[in-house]
């Protein structure tokens, strides 16, 4: 049988199509945890962020649970000190893992609103330039 | 009877005996290999000695028998000094020293932030046995100099809520009192639990 030129123009057209499937970029977050602490005092989160598929940046943190929430990293020089340094963003290349660790990368809660024992949860929202907010809750261990 | 299977052969298991019984000579005819950085030789520990009211007391040349572990750090900062805490938290679970055995000793380099009680109840949520210090600032600045420790404050435009920069170094100093290694923000458990072991047993 004779397939009409139309259709063998459309099913041609479908394939080229979902060969080219957009792809959904996505941000997987892996490991969150953060360290105890009583109100009033401060405490840090680490995890692992992939941004898939495509480059982006985490720009702000915000909770509910402290009342200053900064990306900060922690950096040791020749000299055998470490200092913290401010972060304006965390640049995340397309599927690269950027971990936060102890003694490097680190989204630090200042003043703690409520104390922040093991066993507890937290939630934070991460703010990314391309790809907007995700809220994660972030288990409290003792490390 | 477990290890024989991984060597089912009973030639490359003599084998394997034969070689770690060679390696095993070779490694204790040699000086032990330190996990830390080695003080070659060892550097008597400068004393000091804290007393105040509330707090702890400490005098590092009244502790002679016991295996001292030092650090000079701050807790408003959320990083490093609690994972160094963290850290010799790990060590002090695996090999459960006694008091008497083993210390490890945190200095406050924030004495204007912190108070002699705060930095102790701090170092005990790590472990019941770990010490807190806190020294009036001209004898901490004293006690810095001997321990070659650098702590700069970071300008902050809110004065409660400043950064320090500093030294973040443990050091281990023998029962004679002897510094006999230091270890870099980094090092893992192993290498204190080496280092520890080697000095418990020599």
């Amino acid at each position: 049988m004779k397939t009409p030129k139309l259709l063998r123009c459309l099913s041609i057209l479908i394939l080229i199509f979902s060969a080219c499937r957009v792809t959904d970029a996505e941000i997987k977050i892996t490991g969150a945890w953060a360290r105890p602490g009583f109100a009033g005092e401060n405490s840090a989160v680490y995890l692992e962020i992939t941004s898939l598929e495509a480059d982006d940046y985490l720009i702000q943190v915000e909770t509910a649970s402290a009342s200053v929430t900064e990306l900060h990293r922690s950096v040791k020089k020749d000299d055998g000190t470490i200092g913290m340094h401010h972060q304006i963003q965390i640049e995340l290349p397309a599927n690269q893992p950027v971990e936060f660790s102890p003694g490097g990368l680190h989204i630090m809660l200042m003043g703690l609103s409520a104390d922040l024992m093991s066993g507890d949860e937290l939630k934070l929202t991460l703010v990314f330039k391309n790809q907007g907010e995700v809220v994660i809750d972030v288990p409290v261990t003792a490390p | 009877m477990d290890q024989r299977k991984h060597f089912p052969n009973t030639k490359t298991y003599s084998f394997y005996l034969i070689a770690n019984l060679f390696l095993h000579s070779a490694c204790t005819s040699k000086p032990y290999a330190w996990r830390g950085t080695a003080y070659d030789p060892p550097k008597l520990a400068p004393d000091f000695s804290i007393s105040h009211e509330t707090g702890n007391s400490f005098t590092l040349s009244e502790r002679k028998g016991t295996i001292i572990l030092l650090y000079f750090g701050y807790t408003f900062y959320p990083d490093v000094c609690p994972a160094t805490a963290a850290i010799m938290s790990s060590v002090f679970t695996q090999l459960e020293p006694s008091p008497d055995e083993i210390q490890f000793v945190m200095m406050s380099i924030d004495p204007e932030r912190e108070t002699p009680e705060a930095v102790d109840e701090y170092m005990r949520r790590f472990h019941p046995d770990f010490i807190g210090l806190w020294s009036e600032r001209d004898q901490l600045e004293k006690i810095q100099e001997d321990y070659d420790i650098l702590a700069m404050r970071e300008p902050s435009e809110n004065p409660e809520t400043y950064l320090i920069t500093h030294t973040a170094r443990v050091f281990l100093i023998d029962q004679q009192g002897f510094l006999r290694a230091h270890y870099p923000f980094g090092s893992i458990p192993e290498d204190f639990i080496m280092d520890l072991t080697y000095l418990i047993e020599h």
